[in-house]
């Protein structure tokens, strides 16, 4: 590791020191992690776990059920659910149920950064990712849209337990016309894809979407998941392109060459995959739902 | 295509017909961006005397055509001060203008 990433590290740990309060992994998916290592689990075993937690059954159902998957017919159990999506999609839905509750609309969220045009531009990235996922070959698309939905999360980690230097972050930007990661670093010496890398490291989340969440600003940083973080960082581009929502700044940070070679689209393809990404959009709003719950 | 307009006669919110390049070959503004107010100031600072406009702004009426909905038009004119700070690449212009093209599909 080189000097400026240890400097770098060093300031991600003086900053997640003075966080308190931020929720720890939820039981529920500490216990499906567990079940994930273990390979004699079966269906039937996690559909029981998730079942014991109705809340996050009927979100489970609400999602499968939704023109996001758009199924011919109705999925009305848990175990028919994994069986059709697999365990990994099925503990995404419920990463991101877990992660609304923890930050969706109980934060701080003043007038300067709604917690409804966050969430929104959230999920326009989500939807942007999975549809350059698509045009790149990739397979796993649904892990994609996670990662594109939970990008920002480190912004909603610093707002709910590092809120007077979020807002003095926030002035920042609207004084001086920068970007929210520019003037984050300004202030803390990291950014918050530095530090929502950070809590999903902590929560034991797969490294694909640790580094994707921690690198989206940055690929190149991100090694063996630089494709990842690539497409997560020109998902997060298109998503403010087509003013889906806000992340907290009004502007369009450049795309980086690097991230773009790495994805391998066309300038010509651009228009096509804007329009892809409004429908996907469409189509994923059943994921707003959670923070009204 | 029309002929160039003095710069100081284009009304707000008209519409590039032409990319607008400074002494270098460099693109400044490409082709199909709604020229705010700050955009008009800006290209002026940068020594712009004419450009060529495909639809004028509200100021004067769009010669027949129909001017373009208020939320199309506050969508561009966002979308302008947006990529205002972004770097002019032929890969970001691209990105402008492809955002330009499905906003301005959109209705609201």
């Amino acid at each position: 590791m080189s000097t400026e990433a240890e400097d770098r590290q060093e300031k991600l740990r003086l900053v997640v020191q003075r966080i308190e309060g931020l929720p720890t992994l939820p039981t529920i998916l500490a216990q499906m992690n567990r079940m994930m290592l273990d390979p004699k689990t079966t269906a039937k075993d996690m559909a029981q776990l998730i079942a014991s937690d109705p809340t996050v059954t009927a979100r489970i159902l609400k999602v499968v059920n939704s023109a996001f998957y758009g199924f011919p017919s109705r999925i009305s159990t848990v175990s028919h659910a994994i069986v059709i999506l697999g365990f990994n999609t099925v503990k995404s839905i419920v990463l991101s149920a877990t992660v609304f509750d923890a930050f969706g609309d109980k934060g701080k969220g003043d007038e300067g950064f709604r917690r409804e045009d966050f969430w929104r531009h959230s999920l326009a990235c989500g939807a942007a990712s999975k549809v350059i996922a698509r045009h790149a070959g990739e397979a796993t698309l649904e892990e994609f849209f996670i990662a594109g939905l939970l990008h920002d999360v480190g912004k909603v980690a610093m707002d709910h337990c590092l809120h007077e230097d979020f807002v003095a972050i926030r002035a920042d930007v609207k004084a001086r016309g920068v970007l929210i990661r520019e003037a984050e670093e300004a202030r803390l010496g990291v950014n918050h894809a530095e530090v929502g890398g950070w809590l999903f490291e902590q929560w034991k989340l797969n490294k694909g979407l640790v580094r994707a969440v921690a690198c989206h600003h940055n690929p190149v940083l991100a090694d063996e998941h630089m494709k990842a973080a690539s497409v997560v960082h020109l998902g997060d581009i298109l998503a403010r392109a087509l003013q889906a929502g806000s992340g907290g700044d009004d502007q369009i940070p450049p795309i980086r060459q690097a991230a773009w070679d790495a994805v391998g689209l066309k300038p010509e393809g651009l228009p096509a995959l804007l329009r892809e990404t409004q429908q996907e959009i469409e189509k994923a709003s059943v994921f707003l739902d959670f923070i009204k719950a | 295509m029309d002929s160039p307009v003095p710069i100081d006669k284009v009304p707000p919110g008209s519409i590039l017909d032409a990319a607008v390049l400074d002494a270098r070959g460099n693109v400044l503004v490409g082709e199909g961006r709604v020229l705010t107010e700050e955009w008009l100031k800006r290209l002026q600072g940068r020594g712009i005397t004419h450009v060529r406009i495909r639809a004028a702004g509200s100021a004067a009426s769009p010669g027949g055509g129909q001017a373009p909905e208020a939320g199309i038009d506050k969508r561009l004119q966002r979308l302008d001060a947006m990529f205002a700070k972004a770097p002019q690449e032929p890969l970001m212009l691209a990105l402008a203008a492809a955002a330009r093209q499905v906003l301005s599909e959109r209705r609201p």
